[in-house]
């Protein structure tokens, strides 16, 4: 057989176990031309499964041994389409979730994903005081989540190789941030993350505000209070920054 | 065989290095070890913020720095998002040159990741000469093409690696990092002689060295794990390419079962005394 003229995506389907016919490809003294593809063939699966594993300890903790099995089903729908290994668990808890699989597994694979974009996430500059609140947003580090089960507890005690506590079902208002270089993970009130939550999707404080409202976590007699307490406590942490 | 070229690029000459690895981050930016310089793994600081940059930046203050990527792809397509990313990696740190390998990784969007193996043909050299120009011109430093590992050839290959390799160097007007242990691993997958292969690359272009360990199968099949010591068939080769070449910038690469410190240090050590006695 001679080169195909599109021998390099002939080359991804062998390597990522699509098949196709590898005869464009001449072997050496020691291994034909299969052996030696295979070697990369085995490479690809260990890297993307070792690089997933990197990218999810808390799901990897939960799942066990069924981790490999996983991997391979995911990578088989979703191989890596970022030039960087660190994306690789983009698109895993939808993933999961297409799959039936219960909430604890895919809001962890979730908060995984949340956590891990946060180490190297960029930063904004902090609020100043007597700054146009206009330009107030959440830090590009920090991110909410609102899953139905505590599963951030868990994935505290694999960080910390601490017993693991069992997973419960309970709604969980979740705040992810960098603070120096580690990330930290918070159950905040629920009036604190509806706020943020707004500033997340890009709405401005008073739009964040408006939609605040309008869930029905802030509430008109305390509503003063509930804004100071939120953006103390974002403030505090540094989980908000400046526009401007 | 010919010995001590000039090179054609007006580089500095580094002396040793090793790889800047996660394990040894914060005992180097900390307590600032004697090392000559280090060279970093590009995608890994082509990030926002956060800890890789701030350990970077800690480094660069205080050592020179060479990125080396393993996703540009020059058998493949260029991303201009990744490019973006390489040429502000490159002025951060104030790098001298900039290399990746001379390989592709990917197709159709899909990336495996991995340094898989060019056809050598003329057609493929044609394209990589291309990419090479449209990069170097795109980050205006040099650009060093590396040889990488491989574990298969293609059955329409027209010339040897070491041509494939001399031919896009000359014709891309680009520098070479040649790396000794991808030589004598490559060499036994496939049958030729190392020392053939050293004696086929023009030496004024290569600025760079890189050593590392491998695995040997029993069969005698060898893979490129950079989990090892350096080797004695690779010391030797290195003496050899530092006679043809002459002080050209070296790193020890060790990425996996990486040691302490001091072993590294220890490994680099070495490599600075055969380096010396193979220029004396
Ligand atoms: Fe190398």
């Amino acid at each position: 057989m001679t080169l195909p003229g599109d021998w390099r995506e002939r080359w991804v389907d062998l390597v990522t176990g699509r098949g196709g016919d590898p005869s464009f490809l001449a072997g050496g003294p020691i291994k034909d031309h299969a052996e030696g593809l295979a070697v990369y063939q085995e490479a690809w699966r260990l890297r993307h499964l070792e690089a997933l594993q990197v990218e999810t300890p808390g799901l990897t903790a939960l799942v066990g041994d069924r981790m490999p099995a996983l991997a391979a089903a995911y990578f088989a729908v979703h191989p890596s389409r970022s030039w960087t290994l660190d994306r690789v668990a983009d698109r895993l808890a939808d993933w999961l979730a297409a799959q039936g699989e219960p909430p604890e597994v895919v809001e962890m694979a979730r908060l995984d994903h949340r956590v891990m974009r946060s180490f190297s996430a960029g930063e904004l500059p902090p609020v100043m005081l007597g700054e146009d609140l206009g330009s107030l947003a959440l830090q590009p580090h920090a991110a909410l989540l609102h899953p139905t089960t505590d599963v951030h507890q868990f994935r505290t005690a694999v960080i910390a190789g601490s017993d693991r506590p069992p997973i419960a079902a309970r709604p969980v208002w979740l705040a992810i941030w960098r603070a120096g270089r580690t990330v930290q993970t918070m159950e905040i009130p629920p009036a604190t993350w509806a706020i943020l939550s707004g500033l997340e999707a890009g709405l401005g404080l008073a739009g964040a505000l408006e939609q605040a409202f309008a869930s029905g976590h802030l509430q008109p007699d305390t509503l003063d209070d509930q804004v100071a307490a939120a953006f103390e406590l974002a403030a505090t942490h540094g989980m908000i920054g400046s526009e401007s | 065989m010919a010995v001590r070229q000039v090179s054609k690029f007006d580089l500095p000459d580094l002396g040793v290095g090793v790889g800047f690895r996660v394990p040894h981050y914060r005992h180097v930016v900390e307590t600032r070890p004697e090392m000559d310089w280090f060279e970093v793994l590009s995608e890994n600081f082509m990030v926002e913020g956060g800890s890789p940059l701030y350990h970077l930046d800690h480094l660069s203050a205080h050592y020179p720095v060479v990125p080396h990527g393993v996703s540009l792809s020059l058998g493949g397509d260029g991303e201009p998002e990744h490019l973006r990313r390489l040429i502000a990696l490159c002025r951060r740190v104030n790098a001298p040159w900039v290399s990746d390998h001379l390989c592709f990784v990917g197709a159709g969007g899909v990336q495996t990741h991995d340094l898989l193996p060019l056809p050598r043909t003329r057609a493929v050299r044609d394209h990589v000469v291309r990419r090479i120009r449209d990069v170097t011109d795109a980050i205006g430093i040099p650009f060093a093409v590396e040889n990488p590992s491989t574990y298969v050839a293609h059955v329409d290959d027209e010339m040897p690696e070491w041509a494939f390799l001399a031919e896009i160097a000359e014709a891309a007007d680009c520098a070479i990092l040649l790396d000794v242990n991808n030589i004598v691993v490559s060499g036994v997958n496939h049958g030729f002689e190392p020392m053939d292969y050293l004696a086929g690359i023009p030496a004024e272009r290569v600025v760079q060295i890189h050593l590392a360990g491998h695995t040997t199968l029993p069969s005698g099949f060898r893979i490129d794990t950079h989990d090892h010591p350096v080797p004695d068939p690779v010391w030797a080769l290195y003496a050899a390419a530092i006679r043809r070449i002459g002080p050209v910038s070296t790193l020890v690469e060790w990425d996996d079962n990486i040691p302490t410190w001091e072993r590294l240090a220890e490994e680099a050590a070495t490599a600075r005394r055969i380096r010396a006695e193979s220029l004396s």
